[in-house]
């Protein structure tokens, strides 16, 4: 049979240059504001209520750990053309892959968990009944993802993105002590406590997460990046890692100029958006509330979608965002289930969440290393990644990231299990 | 009859029971339509890094519990390499993804049948059911009542994805699927794998797959492939499809991908894209059969035996004019009963007595006088009677039911 023949390509100039960058922009923006959802924006403004600027330049190291692990991952999506647990199951014994995919699926679902406890929390800012707000926004979410293509999926996230410039507008509101903001991000400093460490780990931990890793790989991997166009999802990835970190930072600016300079601790972002109101006007709590909503439902389609995405791609159920309900419908009665089974959980009165929360994040802490020592065998494997495996300097950034990561989140671990018992 | 997850990691021992090894892995050749036989093992030694293979054939018992060899270990004779030409079932096959030919989807391998056939001991099925996820995790005792059932694909009727990739022509099974079949698997597949398979089938295979592939997975598609490829998949594309392939691109795709077309099919194309998308005009295909009011029959049906493939759901000549104005249709099957002499439009049904369209028309009314009048396809012309195109209740079948 005949093959259709190569041509040697054209010459690539400017502007379909641009154009292109345009086109491959989407998955890194996206993964990484999903990164900033309710768990993340609470983590934040508590950090900044609690110790002002202080942990400013932690966020700063953060951008790099999660630049790296991110371009990895979409590094390996767009050359071998599959999602991480597709990879893994196909080179990795099985019980290991069904144990770590088991496990990411109950941390993720926890994640999920978080991101409609957001929501109703904003219910609670507002008045609105609870049962109300929660059934709808998780209504809203299946319709977008079920009847939405890929293509207005990817808009509405991307939309979702830029909304978090809410959070600058808060941060410019509070008229924060610039120059020391500022300083605060390349000079470390340290309050040397338990809690303050607590802390760091938590900013981490709700940065780079198990969900995101699926998450970016699947999206390039389906998005059908070439892999001439490395250079610019690697762009697109180190973008979002700036955008989320660049955000993260105005809200810790904005809590920290207002309550912790006025000795204010708050437990949670809702509270945050309450506490703004006296220092920052009323204008400031509102972009903080409807920031929380936005990063939750950000955060509720992105780590489902991901979740799914990874249960069906890792058992062969076969399903795609984009090829309709009836096709694919083990990937939507996944969805369906870690939207509605949180959704009702959330509505339930006196349900210890933050306890679940406490818990899923020290699982997340115990899989993260094993998922990354996964990454990184793969991304060393000639026959998967060619040309476009690790090069030393990579390995050696992402070992170090990997047992920095691991090191910090076992003395998170170790420090949670002390304090139960304690 | 064993499962191959059950034998995987078995105790190799020789004829004096003296343990060699574990099995590591089983060679196979695929051959098409046929059951593979394994023809040769490879045991991992203890406290030895080397693999040692052997032929099949020094196998005496393959059980569940352990393989015993014929010959005491020091007889045998083991391969020096691995023998080209040959898959490996454990690495290349298991957890792997293949395509269920007979059922026109991509599914993944959770265990594989081995059994006799022709006194051979062959690979015979591939198990994608959930219970063979729970043997892989050794835990199929648990579904004490037998609640899942075994889903068996027999093994001549799958291909291996990455099978199907690493050679240069795809199964002939694979291709003999319909085109709607072919893209199915492709929809199934990642958009690296699905575009390694619609460059390796044939151009105008190639052409028909792609329409009938989701527009949303034709644009990533179109992304992954190379200007090139994309430009020679769409000259053989009917030119309705391609024009609503072009109008989901973004901009410089789509430039990219109409600096290939040639002058003719270019006008055809600028005329289709000025009519809105869900109207007659933006349905319609510009690609008919058209003959004067004077040709003959004779000449008619000749001109059609030599007409190329790219005209597929062609029924009907239109007969129009030298000014372009419709003015009749006749049907392939009044063209062959009528006399070779006779001139087109004594034959043809005249224009005035038959349902028309206008270009901005709506699709709803356009599906309503289908339906209606029981037409197949429908004419499209402009106020004075001018012929611009014609709709085929395919096209909007698609259009109604998008995800079929």
């Amino acid at each position: 049979m005949p093959k259709l023949d190569v041509a040697e390509p054209k010459k690539k100039k400017l502007w379909p240059r641009i154009l292109l960058i345009l086109s491959v922009v989407g998955p890194g923006i996206i993964a990484g504001t999903a990164d900033n959802d309710a768990g993340g924006i609470a983590t934040y403004s508590v950090a900044g209520a609690q110790y002002g600027y202080h942990l400013i330049w932690v966020l700063f190291l953060i951008t790099f750990v999660l630049a790296i692990t991110q371009e990895m991952g979409a590094r390996l999506g767009i050359v071998s053309g599959k999602g991480l647990s597709a990879l893994i199951r196909e080179n990795f014994p099985f019980k290991a892959t069904f144990f770590i995919i088991l496990l990411s699926f109950v941390a993720n679902w926890a994640n999920v968990l978080a991101e409609f406890a957001g929501i109703s929390a904003v219910a609670n800012i507002y008045g609105i009944p609870n049962w109300l707000f929660v059934l709808s926004s998780a209504g809203l979410i299946s319709w977008l993802v079920i009847s939405g293509n890929f293509k207005n999926i990817q808009k509405i996230f991307l939309t979702s993105s830029a909304l978090y410039l809410a959070y600058v507008v808060a941060g410019f509101m509070t008229h924060p002590d610039w120059s020391a903001a500022v300083k605060s991000i390349v000079v470390p400093s340290w309050v040397p406590t338990h809690d303050f460490l607590f802390m760091a780990i938590a900013l981490i931990g709700t940065t780079v997460t198990i969900w995101g890793q699926f998450f970016i790989q699947s999206y390039f991997a389906e998005k059908g990046v070439r892999t001439q166009d490395l250079n610019l999802a690697r762009a697109d990835v180190y973008l979002g890692s700036f955008w989320t970190n660049f955000v993260a930072f105005f809200i810790i600016v904005a809590t920290a100029g207002t309550l912790y300079a006025n000795g204010i601790t708050i437990t949670d972002a809702a509270d945050a958006a309450r506490a703004l109101e006296p220092f920052a006007g009323v204008m400031a709590k509102h972009l903080f509330a409807w920031g929380l909503y936005n990063a939750s439902m950000l955060g509720a389609g992105v780590v489902t979608i991901a979740t799914a995405y990874s249960l069906t791609e890792a058992f062969g159920w076969e399903g795609k965002v984009n090829s309709g309900f009836a096709e694919s419908s083990a990937f939507y009665k996944i969805f369906l289930f870690c939207i509605f089974s949180t959704a009702l959980i959330v509505l339930i009165p006196n349900f210890p969440i933050i306890s679940v929360l406490i818990a899923s994040q020290a699982l997340n802490t115990f899989i993260l290393p094993i998922l990354f020592f996964f990454l990184l065998r793969l991304l060393n494997r000639k026959d998967i990644m060619g040309a476009h495996r690790n090069g030393l300097a990579l390995n050696i950034a992402g070992w170090v990231s990997i047992a920095g990561l691991s090191i910090l989140n076992l003395s998170y671990f170790i420090y949670m299990i002390v304090s139960i018992f304690r | 009859m064993p499962y191959f997850s059950h034998l995987i990691n078995s105790q190799v021992n020789d004829s004096a029971d003296v343990m060699i090894g574990r099995l590591e892995d089983v060679l196979i050749k695929v051959k098409p339509g046929d059951y593979s036989a394994l023809e040769y093992i490879i045991i991992k030694q203890r406290h030895h890094k080397k693999r040692i293979i052997i032929p099949y054939d020094a196998v005496e018992n393959f059980s569940n519990e352990e393989v015993s060899l014929r010959t005491l270990f020091s007889k045998i004779n083991f391969l020096e390499s691995e023998p080209a030409g040959y898959v490996r079932l454990n690495r290349d096959v298991m957890d792997q993804q293949i395509v269920d030919v007979a059922g026109a989807r991509v599914v993944r391998v959770n265990d594989l049948r081995i059994g006799d056939f022709e006194g051979k001991l062959c690979v015979l099925g591939i198990d994608v059911s959930f219970k063979g996820l729970l043997r892989r995790l050794s835990v199929s005792s648990l579904d004490f009542f037998d609640f899942f059932k075994v889903n068996l694909i027999d093994w001549r009727k799958a291909q291996p994805v990455e099978g199907v990739l690493k050679l240069d022509s795809v199964s002939r099974d694979l291709t003999k699927l319909h085109p709607a079949d072919i893209a199915n698997i492709i929809e199934d597949l990642s958009v690296k794998q699905g575009s390694n398979l619609v460059l390796s089938l044939d151009k105008n295979m190639a052409a028909r797959v792609f329409e009938e592939i989701d527009p949303e997975i034709q644009k990533s598609l179109i992304g992954q492939l190379s200007p090139e490829h994309a430009a020679r998949i769409s000259e053989r594309m009917s030119i309705d499809e391609l024009v609503d392939l072009i109008q989901s691109l973004p901009e410089h795709q789509s430039k990219q991908l109409l600096d290939y077309v040639e002058q003719e099919r270019m006008k055809k194309i600028k005329k289709l894209l000025s009519y809105e998308d869900d109207t007659a005009g933006g349905l319609m295909t510009t690609e008919f059969l058209a003959g004067l009011p004077d040709d003959t029959v004779s000449g008619t049906i000749e001109k059609i035996r030599h007409l190329s493939e790219s005209f597929r759901s062609a029924n009907y000549i239109y007969v129009i004019d030298e000014k372009s104005k419709y003015k009749g249709v006749i049907s392939f099957r009044r063209l062959i009963m009528a006399d070779g002499d006779e001139i087109l439009k004594d034959v043809m049904k005249k224009s005035v007595h038959l349902p028309l369209l206008h270009p901005n028309q709506s699709i709803k009314s356009v599906a309503h006088l289908m339906t209606k009048y029981d037409l197949n396809s429908v004419a499209v012309v402009d106020d004075e009677n001018k012929f611009l195109g014609v709709v085929t209740v395919d096209d909007v079948m698609r259009v109604l039911v998008p995800n079929a």
